[in-house]
């Protein structure tokens, strides 16, 4: 949520001591380490600058840095899948051509994190693991129906992006899978700010449509930001296999209005941001079905 | 032997106050201005701002908003422009660091430098030194970068006294001179 707090009042060092700093070489050897209790992973570190900043205590006694694991730093298109390992910066994912080309509301959502050179430091499992309700990758991701790879020291599971707050302590993500578009599938992020620039968003959502062959919808999906319990997965039921037109449009961003609760904050009241998610709904979907509608080879 | 498990703790009383340091802070070495340094740390997430301006001395880079989105302390880590009041210092280790006292040409100023003076670029100055950085690291990334990369870059330093005019006009000259320079450098 955004506010506009002053921050707390400054922590008692004399009870507070600094975090360590431990950066493994391995996998096995970071989980051990987040097994041992009183630590947390660290990626970009941004996060842990701010809330020393902000007079907070460190998130744990042993920070482990975990961005350059084996692995995590790479963006790899599988032949059903894609997988993002969780220390892949936003701005190279943001800038990463082949994902664009398959889910541009990926690449949307994570050019659009606060600035060019924030995003050269934050990482893509930072960004999902703080699970703030604002930030955007989690939103596109969320839509386009990706899978968290979570690994501890007992064992491996997977996680939606919207069970995020499932996370263990001792458990790391250590990539996110997307699946591959089917044939004539696009995809589109809107975030709504209200100064424009350095700021959270105001209402977030992303949209991705697959048409069927003969034109009418065969997958539609919308996630929203920036709500309570954030990423929100809307409920689309029944509205598939007729035609994209403006009717299915508003119906879609009614849904996406009505099933989701904004709160009021420094950028808009409750009422305006419901107003807001109708709105910016329409706007992504719309781009999202011109991108499947789109001749293939086009820009989607 | 330093131990980066046990972190300094201001409590501890057993040794004096050197001695605590020594053994209980975090050892932090990397290459700043084509230099090793090695300084202890108290707090591995101590912003890299707090380190070059506080316990190097290095106080050409500007403390703004300290959360990352102004811009005026942008160093050059790895080859790439980053807000230092948001890079964490521990995560700097083994890494390359270039701040604005780090630069310097044939007659004494960087290229990007003498755009700046030459165009008039600044009015306070105290957003200079990022945006000299800022434009530092895409020059050696991208030695003639168009308009629109150098609004880009431009556009992630903020300046309250300009209109930015000059400061663009400044960005253009800097491309200009980066070029004299080079073809100075392969004549010689």
């Amino acid at each position: 949520m955004t506010t506009l707090g002053f921050g707390s009042l400054p922590v008692d060092t004399t009870t507070t001591a600094p975090a360590a700093l431990l950066t493994p070489r391995t996998l096995d050897e970071a989980l051990r380490m987040l097994a041992g209790g009183d630590a947390a992973p660290v990626g970009g570190g941004v996060a842990h600058v701010l809330r020393r900043h902000d007079h907070l205590a460190p998130a744990a006694a042993k920070l482990v840095s975990v961005a350059g694991l084996p692995g995590f730093g790479d963006i790899t298109v599988h032949a059903e899948h894609v997988t993002i390992g969780a220390g892949v910066r936003l701005g190279a994912l943001a800038a990463d051509e082949r994902l664009a080309r398959l889910w541009p509301v990926v690449t949307e959502a994570a050019g659009s994190v606060a600035t060019g050179r924030i995003r050269r430091l934050v990482t893509l499992g930072g960004n999902i693991a703080a699970r703030d309700e604002s930030h955007d990758p989690p939103v596109a991701l969320t839509a386009v129906g990706a899978a968290l790879a979570v690994r501890g020291a007992t064992g491996a599971r997977t996680l939606a992006v919207t069970e995020a707050d499932r996370l263990r302590p001792d458990e790391l993500i250590e990539h996110v899978r997307l699946p591959l578009p089917t044939a004539r599938t696009g995809s589109a992020y809107e975030k709504f700010l209200v100064r424009g620039v350095w700021e959270y968003a105001c209402v977030n959502v992303a949209a991705a449509v697959a048409l069927a062959e003969d034109g009418t919808v065969r997958q539609l999906a919308l996630a929203v930001g920036s709500v309570a319990g954030g990423p929100v997965a809307v409920d689309l039921m029944g509205l598939t296999g007729v035609r994209p037109d403006r009717h299915l449009v508003a119906a879609a961003a009614d849904r996406a209005a009505a099933g989701t609760t904004p709160y009021s904050d420094v950028t808009g009241s409750a009422a305006y941001k419901t107003r807001m998610i109708a709105e910016f709904s329409r706007r992504a979907l719309i781009s999202a079905i011109r991108r499947a509608e789109a001749p293939e080879g086009e820009d989607r | 032997m330093t131990d980066p498990l046990i972190p300094f703790s201001p409590h501890d009383t057993h040794a004096s106050e050197p001695e605590a340091r020594k053994v209980m802070s975090l050892p932090l070495r990397f290459r700043l201005n084509q230099e090793d340094v090695e300084i202890h740390v108290q707090d591995p997430t101590v912003p890299l701002l707090d380190v070059l301006r506080g316990d190097l001395g290095l106080t050409g880079t500007k403390s703004g908003c300290a959360i990352g989105y102004c811009g005026a302390c942008t160093v050059v880590v790895d080859g790439e422009a980053v807000p230092s009041c948001v890079q964490m210092a521990g995560l700097v280790e083994g890494r390359d660091v270039r701040t604005v006292e780090g630069l310097g040409g044939p007659d004494g100023l960087d290229p990007v430098q003498n755009a700046f003076v030459k165009c008039s670029g600044l009015q306070c100055g105290f957003c200079t030194p990022g945006h000299v950085m800022a434009l530092r690291a895409l020059l050696d990334e991208d030695p003639d970068p168009g308009e629109e990369r150098l609004r880009e870059t431009v556009d992630g330093n903020y300046c309250r006294c300009t209109g930015y005019v000059k400061i663009l006009d400044s960005a253009r000259e800097a491309v200009e001179l980066e070029r004299a320079a080079r073809v100075a450098r392969e004549a010689r």
